[in-house]
């Protein structure tokens, strides 16, 4: 757990959840003196994020929540990243029974996981997707599903997967593999029977699950051959087999633990090594060639199992990983539409202050993120994702990029901008606009943000400090009156001065909106982006503009790390912990190395022993 | 008219749980063969006490569609799901508000006198027993208790046979005092019904003795396939995989699944179920768990909640009766749900802890408070969602019912009645528009939804004794008389009324008026009669009768 490493330091008047995600938790300055636009310091809140590797009693562990992502930045046993995830194409962690706390170092061995993880909602359109072929009216079976979550199934959600396998069923029967199942020959029918279940159940069914299935022709009163067709769909959509990941018993071998005590692990058979292959590559089933892989025990090695990643990751199968690719880079931001704390494409602006601004450049700014982390995800380095100089506009947008509207039209279109100007994702609008009050900057969201993705100091305000006003001054830039309200208390002034205010105030060149500004619309006065020192990771350096800073967090060891945690933890469905940070690091090694795809991280991730090993809970 | 209630209703797959479980997760019900009359009408009302944090309540959208959208940004997001068998009438004021100016109501008690006057729609009297405050002002807080006779026994005399009465049911043991109750079979007189699900058990099995001739019915394939069939494999799968050496923790999601089964149509297959020996083969025994506390108010009650409103479906489904009501407790701790402390609910909804007007601010008051808001709505869409399950004519249950969320205020600090909460779900046999917010008010599609989120926000401390009805809507707005919605439910089940347009056995009109008055100012002068009985007191004046036209389909 790399974030665990650390130095832990809380100060910072807008780095939390909640309450700074609402533009009215500032208190307007006709009742509290705060000045509009401008953020205030707190009393340092310690995070609980321990700056030590001594693992800690899980009972007595404070749950800290990193105010960037909302996720628990030290796991807690059976627990899971919650409602934090990216929201349309999130396989969101949903391994539970993790072992002992996360101290923050790379522990040779495999996590504990559940042996029956439930679809996610995504996973469970797609399978349906992917296997019947038919879709509601509105896209999506899971519309009306509980959010995912693990632990035990909520009774609304039974009910949901009964009611949509119903549905399901209906829909079914007039499809080619409804079909399948209404021959009235008894061979045939097993025949149906058995190819429908090896591609639910992910493996072939046992003898006495087929003649269950079966033994629904013979029920009185009799069906007809649709209606026995859709009650075994909907018997097998309903059933745990399908609902869950189920990884059973299997030989126990032995694999490195920490302090040479050998560790035993369960061997995945190849059919779970193939259902996981899939489900973390597509979301879904496997394909013909994956099921074959898995019959042929063909997917006990290592090598094997790169071999299917990288074909499943090959341009064949890129709209199936993209979805993955997607999430991946939305969890490492913490874009959602539903988590509290995300501030992604939640902020309106003031037209008047910003003619510019339009309500509609928040959903194209949004979509703008994903075609640059698809772009990047699957055809680019890690140092593009600061670098890059590709952007993604429309009509409403271009103006933002100082491009023509008039020759754009409504759907995206990938253009190059200065790459000095407009270095990589952090520097595109919809970082900028959401990271910003309505009327102004936010250099001290901006720059938490940054702190954290390089692996600075992390921590939460003291709620009060988002009352505390601006002292009394005149300001010429929004920058000067921030140092000003960091200034009101010593306890806030070291963390701010030092970590917080300065990459944020790199780029105050950027306006609320996401436009190039040379005057602070506030105060009037001409924007500076040189700093005398960022207080990165590896030392404090003097930064001038936005290009040097995002060349020099691209550079950063820690920085890598996060982003290799973040994916692992994404792609293996579980919190980020010991066990995967070994894997995270591995993914770090091979970036730092240089020339390194990240359309690899994936298979890379299916290289670590956790892979094709499991360990159950006591 | 009165309503047959030996109407035969078939249950398939009913799962053999006891009380204390859910049992009627996808219960499949159908009328008999051959069976031609109208499916039953029913009033369901359910009712949570302190109003709401109307902000986070109410979905932007006061007159035009609903859509899932907008009931996931809200408190109500757990009834999603049902948005198409939604209806929210917006701009209702309810009738008889405490105010510190009398504005718009008496000044009894804030509480007792708004749910004395809620279903009434009639003025309150002070008991003998009152507290009497300051100088000698007689303030007789909590014992108002309403001159009227409210609506859900004028539904019954008309609909129920044989005298049967509403059901009243208190999730948290049967209370008498007039701030809990809502129904009155007589003026001066609270109806306060049953508190426990033994009790209600023990009323829908013996009301259900007429029913005992039905004869079993004949299954469809789908339901017998999709029914225990598909369920034994289900359980079967489960059972599988529970031999496989697995962690406590994965073991105790196995079990509580194959719990969940008795939810679904299970292993009992049962005819008519509104009889003592067909509920005991389904393993409903009048001593089942999920009895409820007896008294109230001094235990979390929420274990009760479903089992009583599984019960009360059972009620609706064997039309015992034509209303239902689901009563939520008042003046309880509500800490058992995650992130709320365990302050009483009264105290909460006034953000200090307390019953005083102004005061030190809880922390977190308002999450508190939203949290309580959707813990009520999971509460209500699971009885909708019990409702909708349930296979009745050519829809379910809840589209034969009016299945209603009444709150007592708007806002809990304020106390005011204007910009009233109120949702229903189903259309009652087609009578009501659904998927639909309707503001009856003005037909403005922006009303405002209120003010809740005013005081007690980040940083603020405290509350002023100037300020407690800062929280509530702008009395400017949405001030359309609940009694109008009163006569929609009570046209939609068919009760009838005389000529001048009041509820009355043998009636032949639609019902247009209710209650002692539809206007607020009047009850502002009423002179209450402090416990000396009711006073001589000419009918008040009805300035809009009639139903809301805007609701109708």
């Amino acid at each position: 757990m790399i974030l665990a490493s650390l130095a832990s330091v809380a100060c910072s008047g807008e780095t939390g959840g909640d309450s700074t995600m609402n533009p009215g938790a500032i208190t307007p300055a006709a009742s509290s003196g705060v000045m509009p636009g401008t953020e205030a310091p707190g009393a340092i809140t310690p995070s609980g994020v321990g700056g030590t590797n001594t693992p800690a009693d899980p009972g007595a562990q404070p749950v800290a929540t990193d105010p960037m992502t909302g996720l628990p930045v030290s796991p807690t046993p059976g627990t899971q990243p919650q409602g934090n995830g990216p929201d349309t194409t999130n396989p969101t962690p949903t391994t539970t029974d993790m072992p002992p706390p996360a101290t923050g170092t790379c522990q040779p061995g495999v996590p504990i996981t559940s042996q029956i993880p439930r679809l996610t909602n995504l996973q469970y359109d797609t399978v349906v997707k992917d296997i019947f072929n038919v879709s509601p009216a509105s896209g999506k079976w899971s519309d009306s599903f509980e959010a995912d979550t693990v632990g035990e199934l909520p009774s609304t959600q039974w009910a949901n997967y009964l009611a949509a396998a119903d549905k399901i069923a209906a829909a079914v029967v007039a499809t080619p593999v409804g079909q399948s199942l209404t021959c009235a020959d008894g061979a045939c029918l097993d025949a149906g029977i058995k190819a429908l279940g090896r591609q639910m159940f992910r493996r072939p069914l046992t003898d006495a699950e087929v003649a269950k299935f079966t033994a629904l022709k013979d029920l009185q009163p009799a069906g007809t051959p649709e209606e026995i067709a859709a009650a075994i769909v909907y018997s097998m959509l309903i059933s745990p087999s399908f609902l869950t990941r189920a990884e059973l018993d299997a030989p126990e071998v032995m694999v490195p633990g920490t302090d040479a005590a050998p560790q035993m692990a369960h061997q995945l058979s190849d059919y779970e090594v193939a259902a996981r292959l899939s489900f973390m590559l597509w979301g879904s089933v496997p394909d013909q060639v994956l099921a074959d892989a898995a019959d042929a025990k063909e997917l006990e090695t290592k090598e094997q199992i790169a071999a299917q990643a990288a074909r499943m990751v090959g341009p064949e199968f890129k709209d199936r990983v993209m979805p993955v690719i997607n999430g991946a880079h939305r969890f490492y931001a913490n874009i959602s539409d539903t988590s509290s704390t995300s501030r992604w494409g939640k902020m309106d602006h003031d037209t008047a202050k910003f003619p510019e601004y339009l309500p509609a450049q928040k959903a194209a700014t949004m979509a703008e993120m994903d075609a640059l982390f698809a772009d990047i995800g699957y055809n680019g380095k890690f140092e593009d994702l600061f670098l890059s100089n590709v952007a993604y506009v429309n009509a409403d947008t271009a103006g933002l990029y100082g491009l023509n509207p008039a020759d754009y039209g409504a759907d995206l279109t990938r253009v190059e901008l200065d790459a000095m100007a407009r270095p990589g994702f952090i520097t595109r609008a919809a970082f900028l606009s959401s990271f910003a009050h309505p009327d102004s900057t936010a250099p001290i969201l901006r720059g938490a943000f940054l702190i954290r993705i390089m692996g600075g100091q992390t921590g939460v305000p003291d709620p009060n400090a988002l009352k505390t006003p601006i002292p009394d001054g005149t300001y010429a830039t929004n920058a000067e009156a921030t140092k000003a309200l960091t200034s009101v208390q010593d306890s806030c002034k070291s963390c701010h001065w030092t970590n917080i205010n300065p990459p944020g105030f790199v780029l105050e060149n950027f306006s609320a909106v996401g436009s190039i500004q040379t005057k602070d619309p506030v105060y009037g006065g001409d924007i500076t982006t040189a700093v005398d020192a960022v207080n990165f990771p590896a030392g404090s350096k003097p930064i001038n503009n936005a290009f040097e800073l995002m060349t020099e967090i691209a550079a950063g060891r820690a920085t890598k790390e996060i982003y290799a945690e973040k994916y692992v933890s994404y792609a293996t469905g579980r919190e980020a912990n010991d066990y995967d940070t070994c894997t995270a690091i591995q993914i770090a090694d091979k970036i730092e190395a240089g020339n390194y795809s990240l359309a690899s991280v994936l298979p890379d991730i299916t290289q670590a022993d956790s892979f094709r090993l499991r360990v159950a809970g006591e | 008219m009165k309503k047959k209630i030996d109407r035969r209703i078939f249950l398939r797959g009913l799962g053999g749980a006891a009380v204390a479980a859910p049992f009627l997760g996808t219960l499949g019900v159908r009328p008999a063969i051959g069976q031609t009359a109208a499916s039953a009408k029913r009033l369901i009302i359910y009712f949570s006490h302190y109003g709401c944090i109307t902000e986070k309540w109410f979905p932007a959208n006061s007159n035009g569609e609903l859509t899932q959208d907008a009931l996931n940004a809200t408190s109500l997001k757990s009834l999603a799901p049902f948005y198409q068998k939604l209806l929210l009438p917006r701009g209702i004021r309810g009738m008889n508000e405490w105010t510190f100016g009398r504005e718009f109501g008496q000044e009894t008690d804030p509480h007792s006198q708004v749910m004395a006057s809620f279903l009434t729609a009639a003025p309150v009297d002070r008991t003998s027993s009152g507290q009497t405050i300051g100088g000698g002002l007689d303030f007789d807080k909590l014992n108002a208790i309403s001159y009227g006779r409210s609506m859900d026994h004028y539904i019954t005399d008309q609909l129920n046979a044989d005298g049967v009465g509403p059901l009243v049911a208190h999730f948290a043991g049967a209370r008498t005092d007039s701030t809990s109750n809502l129904s009155y079979s007589a003026p001066l007189e609270i109806y306060s019904g049953m508190g426990t699900a033994s009790q209600m058990y023990a009323a829908l099995t013996n009301l259900g003795q007429t029913s005992t001739a039905a004869p079993m019915n004949e299954d469809t394939y789908k339901m017998v396939a999709q029914g225990k069939s598909a369920i034994d494999i289900v359980a079967d799968d489960l059972k599988t995989l529970r031999a496989q050496k697995m962690s406590k923790s994965d073991y105790d999601k196995l079990d509580h699944w194959a719990e969940l089964l008795h939810q679904s149509t299970g292993t009992v297959r049962a005819g008519m179920l509104c009889t003592t020996d067909e509920a005991t083969a389904l393993g409903i025994s009048q001593g089942g768990g999920g009895g409820g506390g007896g008294g109230g108010g001094g235990g979390s009650f929420n274990n009760n909640v479903q089992p009583m409103m599984d019960l009360a479906v059972m009620n609706a489904i064997c039309n015992q009766t034509s209303v239902i009501m689901l009563m939520m407790p008042g003046n309880t701790a509500m800490g058992f749900i995650d992130g709320v402390d365990n302050s009483e609910n009264h105290g909460l909804s006034h953000r200090i802890g307390n019953a005083n007007m102004g005061g030190s601010c809880i922390s977190g008051v308002l999450g508190m408070l939203e949290k309580m808001d959707i813990w009520y709505a999971e509460q209500f869409a699971y009885l909708v969602g019990k409702l909708d399950s349930v296979d009745e004519g050519n829809g379910t249950v809840l589209d034969n019912s009016a299945t209603v969320w009444f709150q007592e205020q708007s806002d809990g600090q304020a106390h005011n009645l204007n910009n009233m909460p109120i949702v229903q779900a189903g259309s009652c046999g087609g009578y009501f528009k659904t998927g639909m917010s309707i503001n009856v008010d003005d037909g403005s599609s922006d009303l405002s939804s209120g003010n809740s989120l005013a005081q007690c926000g980040d940083g603020d401390s405290d509350i002023g004794s100037n300020e407690v009805q800062s929280t509530g809507t702008d009395n400017k707005y949405a001030n359309a008389p609940m009694t109008k919605y009163l006569y929609n439910l009570m046209n939609a089940l068919g009760v009838k009324a005389n000529a001048d347009g009041f509820p009355e056995v043998g009636g032949t009109e639609k019902v247009s008026k209710f209650g002692w008055s539809d206007d607020q100012q009047e009850f502002a002068k009423f002179v209450p009669n402090s416990g000396q009985g009711i006073k001589d007191e000419p009918q008040g004046p009805f300035i809009n009768p009639g139903e809301f036209e805007a609701l109708l389909a």
